[in-house]
């Protein structure tokens, strides 16, 4: 049986040491690209190959081109919760751990967002099993009947805190200069009706 | 009095009954839900003098869901009336000595205070599980309409879905799956320099 095993590159040469020197000559493309080695044993000969592969997310993806350049979540305006699991699963790798900035292509708040949404996924039990070993102490206790979570509990960064006092002292002040500017306007009406 | 107007009187003052699934659902949330039918408070004849309760049959009382940390910070207070008898028993611990005990009292202190509540609780019947006796379900003629949708497992999705939801984003071209080495160190990386803090040019006082 043809046994097919996707495995990086650096992995493989780091545990064979001895073919090292003769994997050398075969480096022309990225160092750590997405392929497929695929061992063939033919008689005495051990035949190796690394075949490039598609992406299984290429057909699916959704169309998120923005002007500005916002990211995915940003540019479609999704309010993603924590049991919406299909969108959070494509943010995890196969140890249900957080990808990083430069893989996801979140801008920092989003990022910081989907952080708690995975962790309240977890914590929530729904993503169980993408969880390698299923932890013990969650069967335990409080933890075996169902909890759920409150999106609107996850704590706002400091520029976002910033940002919402902003845009309120904005909003005031706009409120503020239309009162005054009608005011004045009255008084200025009023002026005129008493020169006439 | 015409036949049409006498069965209209009957079926006004009649009780009916109404199912409310409690599969996901906060209980203190949805006891004020509960509350309405079991009081009558949406009928027009409704007077709190008037006894035109409705029946309500709670199922799946086990399968409750309480948010965040409740199921440990909240306490129920018991005391015997004896000295040193006074006991708080935490939400999960009561919800495993008897499922139907948090709902019951959820709905009882959602309840108005007074002399018509032990009346009103007596219409009320939960289930822990979907298993009705069968002189309970043929009365049920409503279901009421729960607070929030159930959130389903990812073991529980079928694959045909999930591998067709769209995808965010697309893995970079040098990415590796299924490999640990993301996020961590080059194990053959040289040791760098450490850097100098930074300095602005033109900015020296001397």
């Amino acid at each position: 049986m043809l046994r097919v095993v996707s495995i990086s590159l650096r992995s493989f040469i780091s545990s064979h040491h001895v073919i090292k020197s003769t994997t050398r000559s075969f480096g022309v493309s990225a160092w750590l690209s997405l392929k497929e080695i695929r061992e063939k044993q033919e008689g005495d000969t051990l035949i190796i190959e690394g075949v490039n592969i598609k992406s299984p997310r290429e057909g699916l993806l959704v169309k998120t081109d923005n002007e500005k350049g916002a990211c995915p979540l940003c540019a479609l305006g999704l309010d993603v919760k924590h049991t919406d699991i299909l969108i959070i699963k494509q943010f995890l790798d196969h140890n249900a751990k957080l990808y990083p900035r430069n893989i996801t292509g979140l801008c920092r708040w989003q990022q910081r967002k989907m952080k708690y949404l995975a962790e309240m996924a977890t914590r929530a039990g729904l993503i169980n099993s993408l969880l390698r070993e299923p932890v013990p102490e969650y069967q335990k206790g409080w933890r075996k009947f169902n909890t759920y979570y409150d999106e609107d509990e996850i704590p706002s960064s400091g520029s976002e805190y910033a940002l919402q006092k902003n845009r309120e002292f904005e909003e005031a002040y706009r409120l503020a200069k239309a009162e005054k500017d009608a005011h004045e306007e009255m008084l200025r009406k009023q002026r005129q009706e008493r020169r006439k | 009095m015409s036949s049409f107007r006498r069965a209209q009187q009957w079926a006004t003052f009649a009780r009916s009954w109404h199912l409310y699934d409690m599969k996901w659902q906060n209980p203190y949330e949805s006891a004020y839900v509960i509350k309405k039918y079991l009081s009558g408070l949406w009928k027009p004849i409704y007077h709190p003098l008037n006894n035109c309760g409705d029946h309500v049959v709670v199922i799946n009382s086990k399968e409750v869901a309480l948010p965040g940390d409740d199921w440990y910070r909240r306490a129920y207070f018991h005391h015997r009336r004896y000295a040193g008898s006074k006991s708080w028993t935490l939400a999960w611990e009561l919800h495993e000595a008897d499922n139907t005990l948090i709902v019951k009292k959820a709905v009882y202190f959602a309840l108005e205070k007074g002399l018509f509540r032990g009346n009103q609780m007596t219409r009320l019947h939960i289930f822990p599980d979907a298993n009705i006796p069968p002189e309970i379900a043929g009365n049920i003629t409503n279901q009421i309409r729960p607070l929030r949708p159930v959130p389903s497992k990812l073991e529980e999705v079928p694959d045909e879905v999930a591998s067709q939801c769209p995808q965010l984003f697309d893995l970079p071209a040098d990415f590796v799956e299924g490999s640990d080495l993301w996020g961590k160190p080059d194990p053959e990386r040289k040791a760098q320099p450490i850097r100098t803090p930074y300095k602005p040019k033109g900015q020296e006082p001397w």
